[in-house]
Protein backbone atom coordinates (compact mmCIF):
# COMPACT_ATOMS: atom_id res chain seq x y z
CA UNK A 1 0.00 0.00 0.00
CA UNK A 2 2.97 2.26 0.06
CA UNK A 3 5.41 3.71 -2.39
CA UNK A 4 8.83 5.27 -2.08
CA UNK A 5 9.44 8.96 -2.61
CA UNK A 6 12.91 10.43 -2.63
CA UNK A 7 11.88 14.09 -2.62
CA UNK A 8 12.72 16.70 -5.23
CA UNK A 9 15.72 18.80 -4.16
CA UNK A 10 14.86 21.46 -6.73
CA UNK A 11 11.71 22.49 -4.88
CA UNK A 12 11.06 24.18 -1.57
CA UNK A 13 7.29 24.64 -1.29
CA UNK A 14 6.24 27.91 0.31
CA UNK A 15 3.17 26.24 1.75
CA UNK A 16 1.26 23.01 1.48
CA UNK A 17 -2.10 21.61 2.56
CA UNK A 18 -2.38 19.55 5.70
CA UNK A 19 -5.43 17.42 6.38
CA UNK A 20 -7.93 17.71 9.17
CA UNK A 21 -10.68 15.46 10.40
CA UNK A 22 -13.17 16.68 7.83
CA UNK A 23 -11.14 15.51 4.85
CA UNK A 24 -12.16 12.33 3.05
CA UNK A 25 -10.24 9.22 4.11
CA UNK A 26 -7.96 8.70 1.15
CA UNK A 27 -4.32 9.11 0.34
CA UNK A 28 -4.92 12.31 -1.64
CA UNK A 29 -5.84 14.03 1.61
CA UNK A 30 -2.65 13.02 3.36
CA UNK A 31 0.17 12.65 0.88
CA UNK A 32 0.57 16.22 -0.46
CA UNK A 33 1.93 17.37 2.88
CA UNK A 34 4.28 14.40 3.10
CA UNK A 35 5.53 15.02 -0.42
CA UNK A 36 6.03 18.72 0.31
CA UNK A 37 8.06 17.90 3.40
CA UNK A 38 10.04 15.36 1.40
CA UNK A 39 10.85 18.06 -1.16
CA UNK A 40 11.88 20.48 1.55
CA UNK A 41 14.11 17.89 3.22
CA UNK A 42 15.76 17.01 -0.08
CA UNK A 43 16.20 20.71 -0.80
CA UNK A 44 17.87 21.34 2.55
CA UNK A 45 20.05 18.31 2.11
CA UNK A 46 21.21 19.50 -1.27
CA UNK A 47 21.73 23.05 -0.07
CA UNK A 48 23.92 21.98 2.80
CA UNK A 49 26.37 20.39 0.40
CA UNK A 50 28.60 18.57 2.83
CA UNK A 51 27.76 16.28 5.68
CA UNK A 52 29.87 15.63 8.76
CA UNK A 53 30.99 12.01 8.59
CA UNK A 54 33.50 11.84 11.42
CA UNK A 55 35.23 13.94 14.01
CA UNK A 56 37.85 13.68 16.70
CA UNK A 57 38.52 15.90 19.66
CA UNK A 58 41.70 16.25 21.66
CA UNK A 59 42.97 18.26 24.54
CA UNK A 60 46.61 18.98 25.16
CA UNK A 61 48.98 20.91 27.34
CA UNK A 62 51.61 23.02 25.78
CA UNK A 63 54.50 23.77 27.99
CA UNK A 64 55.94 27.18 28.07
CA UNK A 65 59.22 27.67 26.33
CA UNK A 66 61.79 30.21 27.25
CA UNK A 67 63.36 31.43 24.12
CA UNK A 68 66.79 31.97 25.38
CA UNK A 69 68.32 31.97 21.98
CA UNK A 70 67.34 33.47 18.72
CA UNK A 71 65.58 31.40 16.13
CA UNK A 72 62.72 29.03 16.74
CA UNK A 73 61.43 26.84 19.50
CA UNK A 74 58.87 24.12 18.99
CA UNK A 75 56.25 22.40 21.10
CA UNK A 76 54.83 19.28 19.48
CA UNK A 77 51.65 17.61 20.64
CA UNK A 78 50.23 14.53 18.95
CA UNK A 79 46.51 14.28 18.42
CA UNK A 80 45.06 10.77 18.38
CA UNK A 81 43.27 10.39 15.07
CA UNK A 82 43.31 6.63 14.66
CA UNK A 83 40.21 5.19 13.03
CA UNK A 84 39.40 8.28 11.03
CA UNK A 85 39.39 7.76 7.30
CA UNK A 86 38.87 10.26 4.56
CA UNK A 87 37.82 9.85 0.94
CA UNK A 88 38.95 11.81 -2.06
CA UNK A 89 37.05 15.08 -2.11
CA UNK A 90 36.41 15.17 1.61
CA UNK A 91 37.12 18.36 3.43
CA UNK A 92 39.24 17.96 6.54
CA UNK A 93 38.76 20.78 8.94
CA UNK A 94 40.99 21.38 11.92
CA UNK A 95 40.48 23.96 14.62
CA UNK A 96 42.46 24.78 17.72
CA UNK A 97 41.69 27.03 20.64
CA UNK A 98 44.30 28.16 23.11
CA UNK A 99 45.95 31.31 24.42
CA UNK A 100 49.43 32.48 23.77
CA UNK A 101 51.61 34.69 25.92
CA UNK A 102 54.65 36.38 24.65
CA UNK A 103 57.20 38.71 26.18
CA UNK A 104 60.15 40.00 24.43
CA UNK A 105 63.24 41.09 26.25
CA UNK A 106 64.30 44.20 24.50
CA UNK A 107 64.39 45.92 21.22
CA UNK A 108 61.77 46.02 18.56
CA UNK A 109 59.48 42.99 18.34
CA UNK A 110 60.00 42.18 14.74
CA UNK A 111 60.47 38.46 14.68
CA UNK A 112 58.10 36.89 17.12
CA UNK A 113 55.34 34.85 15.62
CA UNK A 114 53.47 31.65 16.23
CA UNK A 115 52.91 28.98 13.64
CA UNK A 116 50.63 26.00 13.99
CA UNK A 117 50.57 23.21 11.51
CA UNK A 118 49.67 19.58 11.32
CA UNK A 119 50.72 16.87 8.96
CA UNK A 120 48.35 14.60 7.08
CA UNK A 121 49.50 11.90 4.68
CA UNK A 122 48.63 12.67 1.13
CA UNK A 123 48.19 16.36 1.67
CA UNK A 124 50.41 19.32 2.09
CA UNK A 125 50.71 20.43 5.68
CA UNK A 126 48.40 23.16 6.75
CA UNK A 127 49.93 26.06 8.50
CA UNK A 128 48.60 29.00 10.40
CA UNK A 129 50.70 31.91 11.34
CA UNK A 130 50.11 34.33 14.09
CA UNK A 131 51.89 37.52 13.20
CA UNK A 132 53.58 39.94 15.62
CA UNK A 133 51.18 42.41 17.11
CA UNK A 134 53.57 44.65 19.03
CA UNK A 135 54.08 45.43 22.70
CA UNK A 136 56.52 43.85 25.03
CA UNK A 137 54.12 41.70 26.98
CA UNK A 138 50.82 40.49 25.79
CA UNK A 139 48.53 37.54 25.98
CA UNK A 140 46.05 36.73 23.34
CA UNK A 141 43.38 34.11 22.92
CA UNK A 142 44.03 32.12 19.81
CA UNK A 143 41.36 30.35 17.81
CA UNK A 144 42.28 29.15 14.38
CA UNK A 145 40.64 26.96 11.80
CA UNK A 146 42.03 25.55 8.63
CA UNK A 147 40.96 23.00 6.08
CA UNK A 148 42.04 21.17 3.00
CA UNK A 149 40.49 18.87 0.43
CA UNK A 150 41.67 15.29 0.58
CA UNK A 151 43.45 14.15 -2.56
CA UNK A 152 44.33 10.62 -1.44
CA UNK A 153 41.82 8.35 0.25
CA UNK A 154 42.70 6.41 3.35
CA UNK A 155 43.05 6.65 7.10
CA UNK A 156 44.51 9.80 8.49
CA UNK A 157 47.82 9.60 10.27
CA UNK A 158 47.37 8.09 13.74
CA UNK A 159 48.92 11.14 15.24
CA UNK A 160 48.23 14.43 13.63
CA UNK A 161 50.98 16.54 15.06
CA UNK A 162 50.42 20.08 16.12
CA UNK A 163 53.57 22.00 16.08
CA UNK A 164 53.88 25.42 17.57
CA UNK A 165 56.86 27.29 16.36
CA UNK A 166 57.97 30.47 18.05
CA UNK A 167 60.28 32.66 16.17
CA UNK A 168 61.93 35.08 18.47
CA UNK A 169 64.84 37.18 19.52
CA UNK A 170 67.19 35.98 22.27
CA UNK A 171 65.77 36.43 25.75
CA UNK A 172 62.16 36.43 24.68
CA UNK A 173 59.65 34.24 26.49
CA UNK A 174 56.65 32.50 25.04
CA UNK A 175 53.98 30.17 26.38
CA UNK A 176 50.90 28.50 25.04
CA UNK A 177 48.06 27.54 27.35
CA UNK A 178 46.37 24.12 27.37
CA UNK A 179 44.48 23.82 24.14
CA UNK A 180 41.41 22.18 22.75
CA UNK A 181 41.22 20.99 19.20
CA UNK A 182 38.75 19.25 16.97
CA UNK A 183 39.22 17.52 13.66
CA UNK A 184 36.22 17.16 11.35
CA UNK A 185 35.75 15.36 8.07
CA UNK A 186 33.05 16.70 5.75
CA UNK A 187 31.91 14.67 2.78
CA UNK A 188 30.00 15.91 -0.29
CA UNK A 189 26.39 14.79 -0.35
CA UNK B 1 -14.43 -44.93 -4.10
CA UNK B 2 -11.22 -44.16 -5.91
CA UNK B 3 -10.26 -47.69 -6.95
CA UNK B 4 -12.21 -48.67 -10.05
CA UNK B 5 -12.76 -52.27 -9.05
CA UNK B 6 -12.33 -53.70 -5.64
CA UNK B 7 -10.84 -56.94 -4.43
CA UNK B 8 -14.08 -57.85 -2.70
CA UNK B 9 -15.89 -57.78 -6.02
CA UNK B 10 -13.35 -60.06 -7.66
CA UNK B 11 -13.11 -62.55 -4.82
CA UNK B 12 -15.72 -64.88 -6.29
CA UNK B 13 -13.69 -65.32 -9.46
CA UNK B 14 -10.76 -66.95 -7.67
CA UNK B 15 -12.35 -69.30 -5.14
CA UNK B 16 -12.93 -73.08 -5.38
CA UNK B 17 -16.55 -74.07 -5.08
CA UNK B 18 -16.28 -75.23 -1.50
CA UNK B 19 -15.07 -71.75 -0.37
CA UNK B 20 -17.44 -69.76 -2.54
CA UNK B 21 -20.65 -67.98 -1.65
CA UNK B 22 -23.24 -70.81 -1.84
CA UNK B 23 -26.13 -68.80 -0.50
CA UNK B 24 -28.46 -69.87 -3.29
CA UNK B 25 -27.39 -73.53 -3.55
CA UNK B 26 -27.03 -74.95 -0.08
CA UNK B 27 -26.81 -71.81 2.14
CA UNK B 28 -23.19 -72.46 3.18
CA UNK B 29 -21.49 -69.02 3.27
CA UNK B 30 -19.27 -69.09 6.36
CA UNK B 31 -15.98 -69.66 4.52
CA UNK B 32 -16.81 -67.00 1.96
CA UNK B 33 -17.72 -64.43 4.59
CA UNK B 34 -14.50 -65.21 6.45
CA UNK B 35 -12.41 -64.55 3.33
CA UNK B 36 -14.50 -61.50 2.37
CA UNK B 37 -13.72 -59.85 5.72
CA UNK B 38 -9.99 -60.24 5.18
CA UNK B 39 -10.16 -58.93 1.63
CA UNK B 40 -12.23 -55.96 2.77
CA UNK B 41 -9.27 -54.83 4.88
CA UNK B 42 -7.02 -55.08 1.84
CA UNK B 43 -9.51 -52.96 -0.07
CA UNK B 44 -9.01 -50.22 2.51
CA UNK B 45 -5.29 -50.14 1.84
CA UNK B 46 -5.81 -50.16 -1.88
CA UNK B 47 -8.18 -47.22 -1.52
CA UNK B 48 -5.65 -45.27 0.54
CA UNK B 49 -2.91 -45.96 -2.00
CA UNK B 50 -5.11 -44.99 -4.93
CA UNK B 51 -6.31 -41.79 -3.21
CA UNK B 52 -2.78 -40.79 -2.39
CA UNK B 53 -1.74 -41.31 -5.99
CA UNK B 54 -4.64 -39.39 -7.46
CA UNK B 55 -4.39 -36.52 -4.98
CA UNK B 56 -1.65 -35.09 -7.16
CA UNK B 57 -4.00 -34.97 -10.15
CA UNK B 58 -6.07 -31.75 -9.89
CA UNK B 59 -9.69 -32.43 -10.73
CA UNK B 60 -9.29 -36.19 -10.23
CA UNK B 61 -8.02 -36.53 -6.69
CA UNK B 62 -9.26 -35.09 -3.45
CA UNK B 63 -9.86 -31.32 -3.48
CA UNK B 64 -8.16 -31.05 -0.09
CA UNK B 65 -4.86 -31.39 -1.96
CA UNK B 66 -5.52 -28.36 -4.19
CA UNK B 67 -3.93 -25.76 -1.87
CA UNK B 68 -0.70 -27.78 -1.76
CA UNK B 69 -0.61 -28.31 -5.50
CA UNK B 70 -1.33 -24.62 -6.02
CA UNK B 71 1.52 -23.66 -3.77
CA UNK B 72 4.02 -25.88 -5.54
CA UNK B 73 2.87 -24.76 -8.99
CA UNK B 74 2.72 -21.07 -8.02
CA UNK B 75 -0.95 -20.67 -8.87
CA UNK B 76 -3.00 -18.54 -6.50
CA UNK B 77 -6.61 -19.56 -5.96
CA UNK B 78 -9.11 -16.97 -7.14
CA UNK B 79 -11.37 -15.40 -4.57
CA UNK B 80 -14.45 -16.92 -6.21
CA UNK B 81 -12.94 -20.13 -7.57
CA UNK B 82 -14.82 -23.38 -7.03
CA UNK B 83 -12.79 -26.52 -6.55
CA UNK B 84 -13.37 -27.47 -10.19
CA UNK B 85 -12.33 -24.03 -11.46
CA UNK B 86 -9.19 -24.01 -9.35
CA UNK B 87 -8.34 -27.56 -10.43
CA UNK B 88 -8.69 -26.47 -14.06
CA UNK B 89 -6.23 -23.61 -13.42
CA UNK B 90 -3.80 -26.01 -11.83
CA UNK B 91 -3.90 -28.26 -14.86
CA UNK B 92 -3.07 -25.20 -16.99
CA UNK B 93 -0.05 -24.29 -14.95
CA UNK B 94 2.57 -24.90 -17.60
CA UNK B 95 0.63 -22.87 -20.17
CA UNK B 96 0.36 -20.04 -17.63
CA UNK B 97 4.02 -20.05 -16.77
CA UNK B 98 5.00 -20.16 -20.41
CA UNK B 99 3.55 -16.64 -20.69
CA UNK B 100 4.79 -15.35 -17.36
CA UNK B 101 6.32 -11.89 -17.50
CA UNK B 102 3.96 -10.61 -20.19
CA UNK B 103 1.43 -7.82 -19.67
CA UNK B 104 -1.22 -10.19 -20.99
CA UNK B 105 -0.64 -12.94 -18.44
CA UNK B 106 -0.44 -10.48 -15.56
CA UNK B 107 -3.77 -9.02 -16.61
CA UNK B 108 -5.27 -12.51 -16.85
CA UNK B 109 -4.07 -13.43 -13.38
CA UNK B 110 -5.59 -10.29 -11.84
CA UNK B 111 -8.81 -10.80 -13.78
CA UNK B 112 -9.09 -14.38 -12.58
CA UNK B 113 -8.12 -13.70 -8.98
CA UNK B 114 -10.59 -10.94 -8.17
CA UNK B 115 -14.04 -12.16 -7.25
CA UNK B 116 -15.89 -9.94 -9.73
CA UNK B 117 -13.55 -10.92 -12.62
CA UNK B 118 -13.19 -7.26 -13.62
CA UNK B 119 -11.86 -5.76 -16.81
CA UNK B 120 -8.12 -5.33 -16.35
CA UNK B 121 -6.02 -3.00 -18.49
CA UNK B 122 -2.27 -2.78 -18.40
CA UNK B 123 -0.39 -0.04 -20.19
CA UNK B 124 3.32 0.56 -20.21
CA UNK B 125 5.22 3.80 -20.69
CA UNK B 126 5.65 2.97 -24.37
CA UNK B 127 1.87 3.10 -24.78
CA UNK B 128 1.25 -0.59 -25.37
CA UNK B 129 -2.14 -1.52 -23.97
CA UNK B 130 -3.46 -4.97 -23.10
CA UNK B 131 -7.05 -5.36 -21.97
CA UNK B 132 -8.65 -8.47 -20.50
CA UNK B 133 -12.38 -7.87 -20.61
CA UNK B 134 -14.88 -9.09 -18.06
CA UNK B 135 -15.79 -11.99 -20.34
CA UNK B 136 -12.13 -13.00 -20.58
CA UNK B 137 -11.55 -11.77 -24.13
CA UNK B 138 -8.28 -10.00 -24.79
CA UNK B 139 -7.65 -6.81 -26.75
CA UNK B 140 -4.50 -4.86 -27.47
CA UNK B 141 -3.97 -1.26 -28.53
CA UNK B 142 -1.21 1.27 -29.06
CA UNK B 143 -1.85 4.77 -27.70
CA UNK B 144 0.33 7.31 -25.93
CA UNK B 145 0.02 7.20 -22.17
CA UNK B 146 1.37 10.33 -20.47
CA UNK B 147 1.29 9.86 -16.73
CA UNK B 148 3.96 12.26 -15.53
CA UNK B 149 5.89 14.05 -18.29
CA UNK B 150 5.09 17.43 -16.70
CA UNK B 151 5.00 16.58 -13.01
CA UNK B 152 8.01 14.25 -13.10
CA UNK B 153 10.04 14.79 -16.26
CA UNK B 154 12.95 12.97 -14.67
CA UNK B 155 11.04 9.73 -15.22
CA UNK B 156 10.98 10.07 -19.00
CA UNK B 157 13.54 7.30 -19.33
CA UNK B 158 11.79 4.87 -16.99
CA UNK B 159 10.78 2.67 -19.90
CA UNK B 160 10.05 -0.39 -17.81
CA UNK B 161 7.16 1.12 -15.85
CA UNK B 162 3.56 0.14 -16.31
CA UNK B 163 0.15 0.92 -14.91
CA UNK B 164 -2.75 -1.40 -14.17
CA UNK B 165 -6.35 -0.27 -14.28
CA UNK B 166 -9.10 -2.41 -12.76
CA UNK B 167 -12.74 -1.71 -13.44
CA UNK B 168 -15.13 -1.93 -11.83
CA UNK B 169 -13.25 -1.81 -8.59
CA UNK B 170 -15.34 -4.42 -6.78
CA UNK B 171 -14.85 -2.79 -3.41
CA UNK B 172 -16.61 0.23 -1.95
CA UNK B 173 -14.86 3.53 -1.40
CA UNK B 174 -14.34 4.24 2.26
CA UNK B 175 -17.03 6.61 3.43
CA UNK B 176 -16.91 9.27 6.11
CA UNK B 177 -13.95 11.46 6.94
CA UNK B 178 -10.47 11.11 8.35
CA UNK B 179 -11.94 11.90 11.74
CA UNK B 180 -14.02 8.74 11.57
CA UNK B 181 -10.95 6.52 11.39
CA UNK B 182 -10.30 4.60 14.58
CA UNK B 183 -7.48 2.13 14.55
CA UNK B 184 -6.82 -0.47 11.89
CA UNK B 185 -9.96 -2.23 10.73
CA UNK B 186 -8.10 -4.40 8.25
CA UNK B 187 -9.12 -2.47 5.14
CA UNK B 188 -7.32 -0.03 2.89
CA UNK B 189 -7.45 3.69 3.48
CA UNK B 190 -9.37 4.84 0.43
CA UNK B 191 -10.84 1.52 -0.63
CA UNK B 192 -12.58 -1.05 1.54
CA UNK B 193 -10.36 -3.83 0.26
CA UNK B 194 -9.29 -6.38 2.88
CA UNK B 195 -5.61 -6.44 3.65
CA UNK B 196 -5.27 -10.07 2.54
CA UNK B 197 -6.71 -9.20 -0.88
CA UNK B 198 -4.21 -6.37 -1.22
CA UNK B 199 -1.42 -8.70 -0.24
CA UNK B 200 -2.61 -11.26 -2.78
CA UNK B 201 -2.68 -8.65 -5.55
CA UNK B 202 0.84 -7.56 -4.64
CA UNK B 203 1.90 -11.20 -4.71
CA UNK B 204 0.40 -11.62 -8.17
CA UNK B 205 2.24 -8.51 -9.36
CA UNK B 206 5.60 -9.71 -8.11
CA UNK B 207 4.96 -13.24 -9.38
CA UNK B 208 3.71 -12.56 -12.89
CA UNK B 209 5.31 -9.30 -13.98
CA UNK B 210 8.67 -9.51 -15.63
CA UNK B 211 11.57 -9.02 -13.31
CA UNK B 212 12.76 -5.84 -14.99
CA UNK B 213 9.40 -4.08 -14.98
CA UNK B 214 7.94 -1.88 -12.28
CA UNK B 215 4.28 -1.32 -11.56
CA UNK B 216 3.93 2.39 -10.93
CA UNK B 217 0.32 2.17 -9.82
CA UNK B 218 -2.68 -0.12 -9.69
CA UNK B 219 -5.74 2.04 -10.26
CA UNK B 220 -9.13 0.83 -9.09
CA UNK B 221 -11.89 2.82 -10.68
CA UNK B 222 -15.64 2.87 -10.72
CA UNK B 223 -15.66 4.82 -14.00
CA UNK B 224 -15.58 2.43 -16.93
CA UNK B 225 -15.00 5.22 -19.46
CA UNK B 226 -11.65 6.53 -18.28
CA UNK B 227 -8.23 5.22 -19.31
CA UNK B 228 -9.63 4.39 -22.72
CA UNK B 229 -6.82 4.13 -25.30
CA UNK B 230 -9.20 5.32 -28.03
CA UNK B 231 -10.12 8.52 -26.18
CA UNK B 232 -7.30 10.94 -25.40
CA UNK B 233 -9.52 13.03 -23.14
CA UNK B 234 -9.95 10.03 -20.84
CA UNK B 235 -6.20 9.72 -20.28
CA UNK B 236 -3.82 11.43 -17.83
CA UNK B 237 -2.38 14.79 -18.88
CA UNK B 238 1.19 14.32 -17.70
CA UNK B 239 0.51 15.72 -14.24
CA UNK B 240 -0.43 12.55 -12.40
CA UNK B 241 3.03 11.54 -11.24
CA UNK B 242 2.60 12.27 -7.57
CA UNK B 243 -0.25 13.09 -5.27
CA UNK B 244 0.73 16.74 -5.35
CA UNK B 245 2.90 19.10 -7.32
CA UNK B 246 4.56 22.44 -6.94
CA UNK B 247 2.83 25.32 -8.71
CA UNK B 248 4.42 28.71 -8.22
CA UNK B 249 6.06 27.55 -5.02
CA UNK B 250 2.82 26.26 -3.54
CA UNK B 251 2.15 22.56 -3.07
CA UNK B 252 -1.21 21.69 -4.57
CA UNK B 253 -3.05 18.51 -5.50
CA UNK B 254 -1.91 16.97 -8.74
CA UNK B 255 -4.35 16.18 -11.54
CA UNK B 256 -4.92 12.63 -10.35
CA UNK B 257 -8.53 11.57 -10.39
CA UNK B 258 -9.39 11.06 -6.75
CA UNK B 259 -13.14 11.10 -7.26
CA UNK B 260 -13.64 7.79 -9.05
CA UNK B 261 -10.20 6.23 -8.68
CA UNK B 262 -8.24 4.67 -5.87
CA UNK B 263 -4.56 3.88 -6.16
CA UNK B 264 -2.30 1.10 -4.99
CA UNK B 265 1.36 1.97 -5.46
CA UNK B 266 3.06 -1.30 -4.69
CA UNK B 267 6.74 -0.35 -4.67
Amino acid sequence: MSSTYAGNPALFPIDFPIPDDTDPPKAAAINPALEALGDRTANLNAAFGYGLVDYQTANGLLLGVDLVTGGTEQAIVPMPASGISAAVGDIVELSITTAVSFRYAAGTPTRESLQVYFNVPGAAFVQFEWPPVGGNLYQSPLSMTGSFIVATAGPLHPNIVFTLVFRSNPGDEAKADPFQSILKIWRPR
Amino acid sequence: MTAARQLRDQLRDFLPWWLSDRHYSNGKTVAFRYLWTMVAVLDTYVEVAASGLQAAWPGRGTPTALPYIGRTRGILRGLADTDDEYAAKLRMWLEKWARAGSQEQLAIELHEYLANHPRVRIVNRAGHWVTVNEDGSIETAQATFDWDSISNPERAGFWSEMWIIIYPQGYANRSGTLGDLTGDDGYGLGLMIPQQHTDAVKTLLSTWKSEHSKVRAVIWTSDGAIFDPTSTTSLPDGQWGMWSMNVGGHQVLSHRNTATCRYLEPQ
